[in-house]
């Protein structure tokens, strides 16, 4: 029996404001516990919320970018519940007039067979709420310790359609969400500082089936790696209770990132009765479309967008574009040394390859990265120009990387040029091919690999500085006569 | 009535004795029947509104502003300890 995947997640994304949603704390992370509390987020009686425009802003921004109709007509309710992690044992979000609703992002990824493919996956809704505060448990035998420096927060939750069929295809949905937020600029989504959050729920069906199958929801899922794993293995736990156990139950699991599992969750969680009612302390708000319309047209090219413009300028492949514009910085950073009239393709593959390895490999960004595009282009421009080999320019960059000097100044000073004078190489190759006459005869006798093996010899005499392109033909010439 | 006394306590985080629910009951009952008149009015040519004030699009701007309460919001609480409040352990309820 086969099994069809059916996902469907829940992101939270913290809006990049200043200020809380409906207070003037500042939303600064890090900071000493509580410094950021007000009467409002306190939930001290008598004290009013007041709606943070650039927050509602940004929710329009996103919703826009996710092609969501943006409502006219909003308001905010009381979600209720009691747990120290908000003071005023409710919660301020949306019910039923969220600011966006029935929206879609495309996702990109690669199939079973490896081909790039497009899938357009449904946005349900995405809403403003505020954050709650932390609760410390850790080492405390007599209570919990509460932090309301995140409570109140202004957050979007942004809810997909179960559109969703593999864990590969949540982690694309994930990498493209997080793509456009930070293209809009709506917010840094650092996940270590909980600023995107993830829940997944997760059903399957049998293969052909319509209706959906019992679904469980997994939380506690802190990297996009984790919320594919976690999406994993609740689809092989699901699939061994029908085959073995009858049935799945509609739960809260808890994702286990050393056990690699996920637990249900235990609490009264099934009690889930939220009995949302307008805020009275809030009025209702009007988005008028000329708003919207100017919205719209303060938004910058999308990842998308991006990638389709560097397949059919730059003639890039579809999978270098998508790796390229996944991080704007990254984007940005290609398109700076393209400025410098060098070949798309080339500077694609050395940022991609060597660059990134490098600044990985010493755990820098690619906005505080040392070799500046216009040092990196500089560098392509010496392959392109064939003063320097490829593989020369592969010694060449990590030098650039330790002394900030560049390519051109360091070819120089180490005395690097590329060989391509013909008499020189000529005179390499008499030597190499006397020196090894088996490999010679091999090559005449037919034998191809011997030839590599020659070129090899060249270039060391040459001390890799010789063109192998030259190399190769002159080699070819003098075996053959 | 329509209501479940129980599952009402229960939401509240109350326990009742056998003598409260009772008693509540009835309160609510009344309550509920006094608020039913309303159904008695034709409203379906009226506006459903969130809000009594003939208000909408209050703003504030997104400027960050210190209020320096909170030293004297763990004066008052119940428990603190450092600069973080304390609460009793959250009981997971059978
Ligand atoms: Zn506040």
């Amino acid at each position: 029996m086969t099994y069809e995947p059916v996902i469907g997640l829940e992101v939270h994304v913290q809006l990049g404001t200043k200020s809380k949603l409906f207070c003037a704390c500042s939303t600064e992370f890090g900071l000493e516990p509580n410094l950021n509390t007000c009467p409002v987020c306190l939930g001290w009686p008598g004290s009013l919320p007041v709606l943070n425009e650039r927050a509602l802003q940004l929710a329009i921004k996103v919703g826009t970018a996710l092609h969501c109709e943006i409502s006219e007509r909003l308001k905010f309710d009381r979600k209720n519940y009691f747990y120290p992690d908000l003071p005023k044992a409710y919660q301020i979000s949306q019910y039923d007039q969220p600011v966006n609703k029935g929206g879609f992002l495309e996702i990109e990824f690669k199939n079973q067979k490896g081909e790039v493919v497009y899938k357009k996956i449904g946005i349900t809704r995405a809403h403003l709420e505020e954050d709650a505060g932390k609760l410390l448990h850790e080492g405390i035998k007599d209570g919990s310790l509460v932090d309301y420096n995140r409570a109140g927060v202004p957050l979007l939750e942004i809810v997909s359609e179960p559109d969703l069929r593999s864990p590969d295809e949540a982690y694309a949905y994930l990498i493209a969400l997080k793509a456009i937020l930070q293209y809009l600029e709506a917010g840094d989504c650092n996940m270590e500082k909980g600023e995107l959050r993830c829940d997944a729920n997760v059903s399957v069906r049998k293969s052909g089936e319509t209706k959906f199958g019992t679904k469980a929801e997994i939380k506690n899922l802190n990297s996009f790696r984790a919320v594919q794993k976690a999406i994993q293995y609740e689809i092989e736990r699901q699939i061994d209770l029908l085959e073995n156990h009858g049935r799945v139950v509609q739960e809260t699991r808890l994702w286990n990132e050393n056990k690699g599992q996920t637990f249900l969750m235990r609490s009264k969680e099934e009690a889930h009765d939220y009995r949302y009612f307008p805020e009275p302390d809030l009025v209702p708000f009007t988005i008028s479309r000329q708003t919207v319309e100017a919205v719209r047209k303060t938004l910058p090219e999308l990842p998308g967008e991006r990638a389709k413009r560097f397949i059919k300028n730059y003639g890039l492949s579809d999978y270098d574009a998508f790796v390229l514009v996944q991080e704007k910085k990254l984007a940005d950073y290609y398109e700076r040394c393209l400025a410098q009239k060098i070949s798309p393709k080339l500077a694609s593959n050395w940022i991609q390859s060597e660059l990134l390895a490098l600044l990985n490999s010493k755990k820098i960004s690619i906005d505080e990265s040392p070799v500046k595009p216009a040092d990196l282009a500089g560098l392509v421009a010496l392959i392109e120009n064939n003063t320097i080999s490829g593989k020369i320019a592969k010694d060449v960059l990590p030098a650039m990387f330790e002394t900030g000097k560049s390519a051109k100044a360091l070819v120089q000073e180490k005395g690097l040029i590329q060989v391509t004078d013909t008499k020189l190489i000529e005179e390499a190759a008499g030597k190499v091919i006397q020196a090894n006459p088996k490999s010679a005869a091999d090559f005449r006798a037919g034998k191809m690999q011997a030839l590599g093996f020659l070129v090899g010899q060249v270039m060391k005499e040459t001390q890799g500085k010789a063109n192998p392109k030259l190399v190769n033909e002159i080699l070819r010439k003098k075996l053959q006569t | 009535m329509e209501f479940e006394i129980l599952k009402i306590a229960e939401l509240a985080r109350l326990n009742l004795k056998p003598e409260e629910q009772e008693k509540l009951t009835k309160d609510l009952e009344a309550i509920l029947g006094y608020v039913k008149k309303l159904d008695s009015l034709d409203t379906s040519k009226v506006e459903p509104t969130s809000h009594v004030l003939d208000l909408e699009n209050v703003f504030r701007s997104d400027q960050a502003k210190p209020s320096h309460v909170r030293d004297k919001a763990l004066e008052h609480a119940p428990l603190r300890e450092g600069k973080f409040f304390k609460v009793p352990k959250v009981v997971e309820r059978e």
